[in-house]
């Protein structure tokens, strides 16, 4: 049950991280065995099930990925997966949804797929995107915000389609 | 403390990200459990991120879940320590004690039960 309502969600974090299909498997295989045994230590008031799940994905995948730089004496060449090839599940992208990524300028969306999807560190992000670190934070919650005020809009037309 | 601050400071969107020091942690879950505007606002960023994190899912290939399901039981049980399965087989050989000895009260209660009602029949035909 808990798989199949989240294994796609970690899935799309881990393979954008390691970008090989292969490893990504074998993460998300042990992914789900430390969520398994680890799941009493989960606190409901520190993270929603989701979040806390997907920071031990992130975790997980980043170790793996530090691991095969390592072995591959920083070789990150076959880390060469394009963002064509990591094609999100149709099944989760209805109309709303979709919009809802149309609707964000780039700055916000790049900053929330490297913060969130990538594992990136604040400070990381800073220096890729040569932004000064009080933006980065700020520009993260105003991202978040359109996020979430799309989000109310998509529970508002979800009541009228069904009260229609 | 000026909450509306503390909330457009971004503090939280880290917290939720799990980028936050242990301290500043720590300082993070205090403030939720005094404030609640900060614990619904907490909520609310996990729940924008956990529709986007769907948003952007890819489909994890059948074979994982195949595997994963196939060596569960097997991994979950190597990953027992030795003292842990030693502990089990010390609770289960004492669970099945207390089973014995539960039985064995019940009977000899059942026993002494019908001996005490037979020897009551006997003395009122005496």
């Amino acid at each position: 049950m808990l798989y199949q309502h989240y294994s796609d969600a970690l899935y799309g974090i881990i393979l954008r991280i390691l970008k090989r299909q292969g490893d990504s498997e074998e993460v998300l295989q042990a992914v789900f065995l430390k969520i398994w045994n680890n799941i009493e230590s989960y606190n409901e008031s520190k993270a929603t099930l989701f979040t806390w799940m997907a920071q031990i994905a992130r975790n997980a995948a980043i170790d793996k990925r530090r691991l095969k730089s390592f072995e591959m004496d920083n070789n990150t060449s076959t880390f060469n997966m394009t963002e064509s090839e990591l094609k999100t599940d149709e099944r989760f992208s209805g109309i709303d949804i979709k919009s809802l990524i149309k609707d964000m300028p780039e700055k916000y969306r790049i900053l929330i797929d490297k913060m969130f999807l990538e594992g990136y560190t604040q400070q990381e992000i800073s220096d890729d995107l040569n932004i000064p670190l009080g933006t980065v934070k700020t520009r993260l919650r105003d991202a978040i915000s359109q996020l979430r005020d799309q989000l109310k809009d998509e529970k508002h037309l979800l009541y009228m389609l069904f009260l229609m | 403390m000026d909450i509306k601050k503390y909330i457009e400071s971004g503090i939280l969107e880290l917290f939720v990200l799990g980028q936050l020091s242990p301290e500043e942690e720590n300082e993070v879950q205090a403030m939720q459990s005094k404030y609640i505007e900060i614990q619904r606002e907490i909520h609310e960023i996990s729940m924008g991120l956990e529709k986007y994190g769907k948003l952007k899912a890819i489909k994890a290939p059948p074979s994982v879940s195949k595997q994963l399901f196939e060596n569960l039981p097997l991994k979950m049980f190597e990953q027992n320590s030795d003292s842990d399965m030693g502990n089990n087989l010390k609770s289960t050989s004492k669970s099945r004690w207390n089973l014995m000895s539960t039985l064995f009260a019940l009977i000899s209660l059942l026993g002494f039960s019908l001996f005490y009602i037979q020897k009551t029949e006997n003395e009122k035909q005496k």
